[in-house]
């Protein structure tokens, strides 16, 4: 008797196995509870076959994640890779991530792939992957909490809040409103990071308060709040450095200057600033925008260091370091003060930064 | 709202208002400058413009404000109270140590508001 139960178990868990066994991103799940906690256990066989035939049916496209899976290293290839995963979820269609082959990671891109992923989770579109066969890059997005928190139900206008302690801690957020009160939290923990002290970064504020109110107010045209921003933030305790990587999939810096209501100050810039682009491509604009001097061309004021502006003017005073800004098809490395033009478009804008010891008006 | 015997009003932003000053607009989130200028700036003005009393507000020990913020909050004054630009530059005081710029920056967005209206 006892061993039937034990053969039957064994069946059971053969069972869930190949049923699972192409689910790398939901293997977290409660398989069990999930599985068969509504059948009758007679039944439990059928449904079983029933399941699996389910999801074969699932047509799952299968995007390759490039071998360099960097955003801030190989902006270029990640867009790609992104830009096709939108395509999908524009069309409805299931998608199947493959990480394989992926030999170098950053946060940018997994906070790239969280927030598009997130959203075919919201339009209830299948989506399943797998995790780098490298060892060290499979560590990293385990342990970004990404996997397993993408799978959490959560409404359209709830916080996301991912946080993963350990050495190297990652924490997400993801809203759509601004929230100041929560960014003065996170630089009060990066700043223990690293001065072993609690305090005050008005540079790193202004900069994360300002993409949350571009998201807020530009992401989609004419609709305030639509939205989510996501920030990514990793304390490198070590080198006492703290990453932050900011993504908006809103429609990006470019689209949204084509698209300026009337009364906006920016509407109609193109007839005042045509004289001086003329030639010029998404990067050098990108740098105008930056310095400032694309706001004054076209407002005839001078820009006193508003929105994206702003922000290169927080790392000019070093308020925050390493700062690199991707929209459309621009990017801009102001650390290295250079500006160029990708071949695929990020339907969105990605801002990455540093702060570390060396910045200053920390108080 | 702190009221003083001499001859000016002091509103002290990170503890009368908030330590985490928001975005511009009460829709947009918490502690916004359209909040500060209708709930706090507003009356403080109005009164000192009554009483002939400078209003002195000091932007320090925030952690750190959005320009759109202080362009709703002070700007807007102009724009949207219908507070005259001189009487700004006479009875208004910005106090900002931590962050300096921020007091060209709130003069410029005055004098825009002023040439816009």
């Amino acid at each position: 008797m006892k061993k039937l139960k034990s053969d039957k178990r064994r069946q059971s868990i053969i069972s869930r196995q190949r049923l699972y066994s192409d689910i790398h991103f939901k293997e977290w799940k409660k398989k069990s509870r999930r599985l068969l906690i509504s059948v009758p256990k007679k039944s439990r066989n059928v449904e079983l076959e029933r399941r699996r035939k389910k999801l074969k049916k699932e047509q799952l496209n299968k995007i390759f994640a490039p071998v360099n899976f960097s955003f801030n290293k190989n902006t270029n290839e990640v867009v790609e890779f992104i830009r096709k995963i939108e395509i999908l979820y524009q069309n409805g269609k299931g998608v199947y991530v493959d990480l394989r082959l992926v030999e170098h990671i950053d946060y940018g891109s997994i906070v790239s792939l969280l927030s598009i992923l997130i959203q075919f989770r919201r339009k209830r579109i299948n989506i399943n992957g797998n995790f780098p066969e490298d060892k060290g890059c499979e560590k990293i997005l385990r342990e970004s909490g990404f996997i397993y928190n993408l799978f959490s139900n959560k409404r359209d206008d709830e916080r996301y809040c991912i946080e993963n302690g350990g050495h190297n801690s990652i924490t997400t957020y993801g809203w759509k409103k601004v929230d100041t009160a929560l960014s003065a939290k996170i630089i009060n923990e990066s700043s223990m990071t690293i001065w072993d002290d609690e305090r005050r970064c008005q540079g790193v504020q202004r900069c994360i308060g300002e993409l949350m109110l571009n998201t807020n107010n530009h992401a989609r045209p004419g609709q305030k709040g639509a939205l989510n921003w996501w920030l990514y933030v990793n304390h490198d305790a070590e080198r006492k450095i703290v990453s932050f990587a900011f993504v908006d999939f809103g429609i990006g810096i470019f689209e949204s200057l084509k698209n300026k209501p009337s009364d906006s100050k920016f509407f109609g810039w193109l007839e005042k600033v045509k004289n001086k682009i003329l030639n010029m491509d998404n990067g050098k604009i990108l740098k105008m925008i930056m310095s400032g001097e694309f706001h004054s061309t076209v407002t005839g004021k001078y820009y006193r260091g508003k929105g994206l502006p702003g922000i290169a003017e927080a790392f000019r005073r070093n308020q925050l370091s390493n700062l690199l800004i991707v929209s459309n098809n621009a990017v801009g490395d102001l650390a290295k003060d250079e500006y160029m033009v990708i071949d695929s478009s990020f339907n969105g804008t990605y801002i990455y930064w540093e702060l570390n010891e060396e910045n200053e008006y920390c108080i | 709202m702190k009221k003083m015997n001499t001859a000016y009003r002091e509103f002290k932003v990170s503890k009368e208002f908030t330590p985490t000053p928001g975005p511009r607009f009460i829709d947009e989130g918490e502690f916004s400058g359209e909040l500060l200028r209708k709930n706090y700036l507003l009356p403080l003005i109005g009164e000192a413009i009554k009483n002939g009393v400078k209003l002195k507000v000091d932007l320090d020990g925030t952690h750190g404000y959005l320009t759109s913020f202080l362009e709703e909050a002070f700007g807007g004054l102009i724009r949207e109270d219908r507070i005259s630009f001189h009487d700004l530059k006479k009875y208004l005081e910005i106090i900002s140590t931590e962050e300096p710029y921020l007091k060209e920056d709130i003069d410029e967005y005055l004098q825009e508001a002023h040439d816009e209206s």
